[in-house]
């Protein structure tokens, strides 16, 4: 039996000594091969008896049964070897940047505008878009700001030619316009629908309420650290049967604290003038907390639409009442993101627009 | 308005702080735009008189005083004033005094301190020392009669504030001190002190014929002569510290009084040099061509819109505006047409605005002047002139008063109910009304009805909406309910066939761009260069010459954006931006939605400049090119396929422009700058851009399905080789798809472009390239077989050969 344990032996020293699965497979000849040693053992077996071959048999094969587990032993390892040294081979520097596409940005004010539509449009707002060169009349005598009212002298207009001598066109000084534009639209619809003919009065039959909000862009004659000649404004728009001041200042109110996404941001309403609102408030607001904390803000005029506006639009002021607001979005991305001029949204800056990653 | 809060509590003097008073008036919609000290804090500087003046002994430049302050002892007190003078009254610093805080916001304290050997007891300060004013003069000298030792703020009335309020045009009532202060009573229930009227005795029936020929434009006319009056009086200190404390200097005593009344009453009013004015006056709209040299100085040319005051030579005066000089008051003037009259608002509206300047005067007549008290207060400014101009000689005249043409202000009735309705909140008829009386309206009352007869000095109180507006400013804006509106719903969602513009933006973005905002008005230069528009449209008053018309294109603006970078050293430049162009367009009609003349369309437009890629390790460097962008267009526009056709752009490389046209329509441009603006603009490196039409990027369908394939498509690559001169990609696949391939053809992607080697010079004639293109095959009904796969492919050879002479490679 030494005989056959040592034959074992051997076999896995040789195992052991093959460094590849080549080596290994020319070892295995040795011992399991057609002339290897555990063939030489059976062909020994010829001369024995019966009994001995039985027993001799048996034992031959328990150690051809180890030479095998050894040879598959070995064969693991020396794949597993490999195996290993190939995931070494492969292995990256994992802290090298990944490929970059390169991200742009939108721009703050656009990112204002698009939370200022997603808080309205989440109130049933519609959003309306306008001209920009606008004529007289929708800039201001339809808004019940006839030539010459004192209040003109508020806004310092641009003149673009075309119009008329007395009414030259303009660039829009604010975004009301779009309060008259979209509301005779909507009242033509409507009372088409109604079946009443656009020569017969002011509309007092049923329609479904006008909200909207119309943002975009405004211009005045002005150039300074706090005024730009091109800026942007949001008019806002509810007018229904019941549509009330408080109404106004609920939604406002609402509106911003869902946009500073602050509970505790103060508004405050105070009496003010315009001529196409009546009562009128100029809006402002206080942090209660961060840089700007305990001072008031003017973000916005608002009031109930003036009786002649309303019969401008077509509708009879009678039956018809609502509010209307117009805010100042470049105000409301530099209170948002913290930024300090106003002529960094208008530069083209792509240090500054870059850090409005969203 | 500026005024100091000391003259409005003499009218109305509520128990509120300076803070709660600008907090009422602001709340009440009077805005108090500013509050500001007349004097910064300082303590311990009283009356002193120099009594005695020495050359110090160790300085050229310095005196040694002696200063009484009304104490036991005078005291040393080292001056280097040029005015510090014996008998002068001064502002003293004692010691321990605490002089303003300088710009580190400390005060500056006195002390006992040598000044070059000599021992000071305090310091005699310049008006400028205690910020005061700018004069740096030397002392400020202080009237005679002042009493030693007195606290200067006391003396000079410094412990006041100046109220800045920004008066709306609503509030004509409100533009004088008087005017505020009876606001100020009605929102704090403080009583107001009525100022009452002396009536001045009257001298003989002395009158200046005055004619009203245009009573559209004055509706009243009332004046008075005032003969031998001293024009060289100097105006009193407390009437020139008032003007100056409403921001007025003093000009003479006859001006002074005249704008003191206005401030003091809202009342402008004008005064004549009687002995230059010729024969009467006539008060008359102008006359096209005439001409009026004014006090400013300035010469205007009136019209029929202006209304003047002239006499029988020419024009004297520009109606509720300003007056002439030659009838202007001067030290010589002896005798004087003192007058106040109610112009109509709608006749001095803008007229100032047209001259470029406005008055005083201006802004009240066009916002409303009370018509009725022009004869009282006349006699306000008669008792001043004969207080402080007046001689032994001095004789008034009777009141001419013309009343041709009175405003009328029809009562204006508020329905208790409406008002609930428009405010939003549950008002009682006993509110309504008290809101109202508070106010000093007269109310007569019905059931559910408030009739108000507006006074004369409210010109906005005209309609039911006006008296809403005063009710709910009394109940006060803060007591407003909180109560969420109850409102229809209905569901309102943009269409599916419709992207935003945000969702673009994004995409834009993913894309690697910033999105930029530009001005609308360009430099005229850019619409000649880049858009070839001979006529852009013009701003009739531009800001300034690179901001004068309004640009037909993005893409000038983008370049700018693109220069301002560089500018900064930034390498790599990826912008976008989405706006309106204007456009003339004579097809264009006013609508409810356009404006005549234009179109207005709303564009996006992107630019890219630099490497293609930022810098990093894994990519190898290589500047951005047509087909970066071009791919980033179809990527915007995908799922729909663009075509894109060989096209000329003003802004444009010529062989690298292409026009992008959607089903047909053409939709915009992509394409490289073309290298003579890139000189011209001075860039390095050539940017690519494009501009499109907005909507077309908005635009979708809604998907619809299709079959997916049952069976397994089959891939086959074809090699021709094609003139290099004769084809284009687009000629490539009109070939390929024209091909009779019984619809088996699925898909055709180039995916190689070689050219051999020898093929170096391009124009050379027969210099060829090889396409390599993977055909896509497939059947919907069963797997291919290879004949149909053969034939197909075949198919495809055939009509490149025969299309654009194509041979395949071998």
């Amino acid at each position: 039996m030494n005989e056959l344990n040592s034959v074992v032996d051997s076999a896995k020293a040789a195992f052991e000594q093959a460094r590849t699965p080549a080596d290994l497979e020319n070892a295995k000849a040795l011992f399991l091969g057609k002339s290897g040693r555990i063939t030489e053992l059976m062909k020994g077996m010829a001369a024995l008896t019966v009994d001995e071959k039985k027993s001799r048999g048996a034992a031959i094969n328990l150690a051809k049964q180890a030479i095998e587990v050894a040879l598959n032993n070995r064969r693991q390892a020396l794949a597993d070897a490999e195996l290993q040294a190939q995931l070494q081979a492969e292995a990256l520097d994992v802290t090298l940047p990944g490929r970059q596409r390169g991200q742009g940005s939108l721009h703050p004010v656009s990112l204002t505008l698009e939370r200022i539509e997603a808080i309205f449009g989440s109130m049933g707002f519609d959003v309306a878009q306008g001209p920009e060169i606008e004529s007289d009349w929708f800039n201001f005598t339809a808004l019940n700001t006839p030539e010459d009212h004192p209040a003109r002298s508020m806004h310092d207009t641009f003149y673009v030619e075309g119009g008329t001598a007395t009414a030259p066109n303009l660039l829009r000084t604010h975004s009301s316009p779009m309060q008259i534009r979209y509301a005779v639209q909507h009242v033509k619809r409507h009372r088409a629908a109604a079946g009443v003919g656009p020569t017969e009065g002011l509309f007092s039959g049923d329609m479904p309420e006008i909200r909207v909000i119309a943002p975009g862009r405004t211009y005045r004659v002005d150039s300074d650290a706090t005024h730009s000649p091109m800026f942007h404004q949001c008019e806002g728009l509810w007018v229904g049967e019941n549509v009330s001041f408080k109404d106004l200042k609920f939604v406002f109110t609402d509106f911003c604290r869902t946009f500073f996404e602050s509970d505790d941001l103060v508004l405050r309403f105070r009496p003010s003038f315009f001529p196409f609102t009546e009562p009128s408030a100029e809006i402002d607001i206080q942090f209660q907390s961060g840089p700007l904390a305990g001072r008031w803000l003017e973000v916005a005029g608002s009031g109930q639409v003036h009786p002649n506006v309303i019969r401008n639009m077509g509708l009879e002021p009678e039956k018809y009442i609502g509010f209307a607001f117009g805010m100042g979005p470049d105000r409301l991305a530099m209170l948002r993101y913290g930024v300090n001029d106003l002529r960094l949204f208008f530069d083209g800056d792509v240090r500054f627009l870059s850090q409005f990653q969203s | 308005m500026q005024f100091p809060e000391s003259w409005l509590r003499e009218f109305c003097n509520p128990p509120l702080s300076t803070e709660q008073l600008a907090q009422t008036l602001t709340m009440a919609g009077l805005e108090v735009e500013e509050l500001k000290p007349v004097a910064p804090p300082f303590t311990k500087i009283v009356v002193g008189e120099i009594k005695e003046s020495a050359q110090h002994p160790n300085a050229d430049r310095l005196h040694v005083c002696q200063v009484d302050v009304g104490q036991a002892e005078l005291l040393t007190i080292v001056c280097g004033a040029p005015n510090a003078r014996v008998g002068i009254k001064v502002p003293c610093a004692l010691v321990g005094a605490e002089l303003p805080p300088g710009e580190d916001g400390k005060p500056f304290l006195i002390k006992v301190g040598k000044l070059r050997g000599v021992e000071s007891y305090g310091m005699l300060c310049s008006a400028r020392e205690l910020k005061l004013s700018n004069d740096h003069g030397g002392l400020l000298e202080l009237r005679s009669d002042a009493p030693l030792g007195q606290n200067i703020r006391e003396h000079l009335k410094l412990d006041d504030t100046l109220f800045t309020l920004k008066l709306t045009p609503n509030l004509a009532h409100c533009l004088s001190v008087y005017g505020v202060a009876r606001e100020v009573a009605a929102l704090t229930g403080a009583p107001l002190m009525t100022p009452s009227f002396s009536v001045v005795k009257a001298g003989g029936a002395d009158t200046l014929p005055v004619k009203v020929s245009a009573p559209d434009l004055c509706g009243r006319f009332s004046g008075r002569i005032v003969r031998h009056v001293n024009p060289r009086a100097s105006t009193p200190d407390w009437m020139v510290e008032r003007l100056a404390r409403c921001g007025q200097r003093s000009v003479t005593a006859l001006v002074d009084i005249s704008n003191y009344v206005m401030f003091e009453l809202g009342r402008p009013s004008h005064i004549f040099d009687l002995d230059k004015i010729h024969g009467g006056l006539n008060v008359r709209w102008g006359k096209p061509g005439e001409q009026l040299k004014l006090l400013n100085g300035n010469t205007v040319t009136v019209d029929d819109q202006v209304g003047v005051i002239a006499d029988e030579a020419e024009v004297e005066s520009l109606a509720g505006i300003m007056g002439g000089d030659a009838t202007a008051v001067s030290d010589n003037t002896q005798n004087i047409y003192v007058e106040a009259a109610f112009w109509w608002p709608k006749a001095i509206a803008g007229r100032s605005r047209r001259f470029n300047f406005s008055t005083d005067a201006g802004h009240r007549f066009e916002r409303g002047v009370d018509p009725s008290q022009t004869v009282e207060h006349i006699e306000r400014i008669t008792q001043l002139i004969i207080d402080i101009c007046g001689t032994a000689d001095t004789v008034c005249g009777p009141i001419d008063d013309q009343q041709v043409n009175m405003p009328v202000a029809p009562p204006v009735s508020l329905r208790v109910a409406r008002a609930c309705k428009v405010i939003g909140m549950a008002l009682t008829q006993a509110q309504c009304a008290d809101a109202l009386t508070r106010l000093g309206l007269a109310i007569t009352q019905s059931e559910g009805i408030i009739t108000v007869a507006p006074p004369s000095y409210r010109f906005d109180l005209q309609i039911e909406e006006d008296l809403i507006e005063e009710v709910a400013r009394m109940v006060g804006y803060n007591n407003l309910p909180s109560i969420p509106p109850l409102a229809p719903i209905t569901a309102k969602v943009r269409p599916e066939t419709q992207r935003s513009p945000f969702a673009l933006r994004r995409s834009i973005a993913a894309l690697g761009y910033q999105e930029t905002i530009n001005f609308s008005f360009v430099e005229e230069r850019w619409e000649h260069e880049l858009c070839a528009n001979p006529n852009p449209i013009k701003l009739l008053n531009p800001i300034a010459s690179q901001m004068s018309v309004m640009r037909s294109s993005l893409l000038g603006s983008l370049l700018q954006v693109l220069k301002f970078n560089l500018d900064r050293k930034a390498q790599r430049v990826r912008v976008f931006e989405l706006g309106r162009v204007f456009l003339r367009d004579a097809s264009v009609k006013n609508t409810d939605a356009t404006v005549e003349g234009f179109d207005q369309p709303m564009r996006v437009a992107g630019l890219v400049c630099g490497s293609a890629d930022a810098v990093q390790w894994g990519h190898k460097e290589r500047p951005v090119d047509f087909f970066d962008i071009k791919g980033d267009v179809e990527i915007l526009l995908a799922p729909r396929r663009p075509v894109f056709e060989s096209a000329q752009h003003p802004a444009m490389h010529p062989g690298r422009c292409a026009r992008v046209m959607l089903d047909g329509v053409a939709i915009g441009f992509v394409g490289e700058l073309h290298p003579k603006w890139r000189q011209a603009y001075d860039l390095a490196q050539a940017p690519l851009m494009f501009e499109l039409d907005l909507d077309a990027l908005l635009q979708r369908e809604v998907s619809v399905f299709k079959g997916v394939a049952k069976h397994q498509a089959v891939d086959r690559d074809i090699a021709v080789m094609v003139s290099e001169k004769l084809s284009s990609h687009a000629d490539l696949m009109d070939a390929i798809w024209s091909a009779p391939t019984a619809g088996l053809l699925r898909n055709a992607v180039l995916f190689d472009i070689y050219r051999p080697k020898s093929a170096k010079d391009l124009d050379a004639p027969g210099s060829e390239k090889s396409y390599a293109i993977r055909l896509t095959l497939n059947s919907d009904d069963a797997t291919l077989t290879e004949e149909q796969i053969d034939n197909a492919t075949q198919a495809v050879l055939a009509s490149l050969l025969s299309k654009l002479g194509a041979r395949q490679r071998t």
